[in-house]
């Protein structure tokens, strides 16, 4: 299994541990999703959708390395602004365990990106999301990832 | 093209009685209730919440000078009204929300 597989991986179980009885604001560990292109249901929120969206390759790496700097979206969904906001926080206690542990041993380190990028509209309730962007940054052997 | 008189039976026909507020003042008028499928916060290509815009059609000369954040109260349940949206037909179509 790649480095690449097993960082995503990593950060699926990790998702998942959002819940208010391990500490957390919300319960958005309930509704995670990879990649998920249809819209989440009322019942769903507040939820997450991660993508791997972009791999990069460092022009130098260490010798018989490929050094990669894997981008992980985020997005949270919820109903208010508020609840945006404490799921943003969760998701950010998240990395930053991930970070810890180096992602379960496969990763040098990791980025906050670009922060986060918030949106609320209010149709017939009040709907909210935000998204998350940081860089994990991992070696894997060459021609791999 | 409508004419007064349809305007009338649209509304005698189709209608449901509402209770707009607007300031202090509050009267009953007949209203016709939509509902429209809509995604919200599709933000950067994200797949969104499925979400639906509410909206009601009424004649004008029943909602003259209508504001946001004025309300409609249908059945047990008190709208926001978010947006308005004039027609050249005599009619007003008014966006709601659940919330304010």
């Amino acid at each position: 299994m790649s480095k690449r597989q097993q960082i995503v991986d990593y950060l699926n179980t990790e998702l998942k541990k959002i819940l208010k009885t391990n500490g957390f604001n919300t319960d958005a560990g309930k509704n995670v999703f990879a990649w998920r292109d249809n819209p989440l249901t009322r019942a769903e929120l507040t939820g997450l959708i991660y993508r791997d969206a972009l791999n990069r390759k460092f022009p130098v790496s260490p010798i018989g390395k490929f050094r990669w700097a894997l981008r992980i979206e985020v997005a949270i969904f919820g109903t208010s602004a508020n609840e945006v906001r404490a799921g943003i926080e969760d998701v950010l206690k998240v990395i930053g365990n991930c970070e810890e542990t180096k992602w379960g041993g496969n990763a040098q380190d990791t980025l906050l990106a670009d922060g986060d990028e918030m949106a609320v509209e209010k149709h017939d309730i009040e709907t909210g999301a935000a998204i998350l962007t940081f860089e994990v940054i991992y070696d894997a052997n060459k021609w791999s990832m | 093209m409508f004419y007064d008189a349809d305007i009338d039976i649209f509304f005698t026909d189709f209608a449901r009685v509402a209770t707009f507020k607007h300031g202090l003042e509050e009267r009953e008028i007949r209203v016709v209730f939509n509902t429209e499928y809509q995604v919200a916060v599709d933000i950067n290509t994200f797949a969104g919440i499925e979400s639906y815009r509410l909206m009601v059609e009424a004649k004008t000369s029943d909602v003259e000078g209508v504001q946001h954040g004025d309300t409609l109260t249908i059945g047990d349940k008190t709208y926001y009204i978010h947006e308005v949206q004039h027609t050249d037909i005599g009619t007003t179509r008014l966006l709601l929300s659940e919330v304010e």
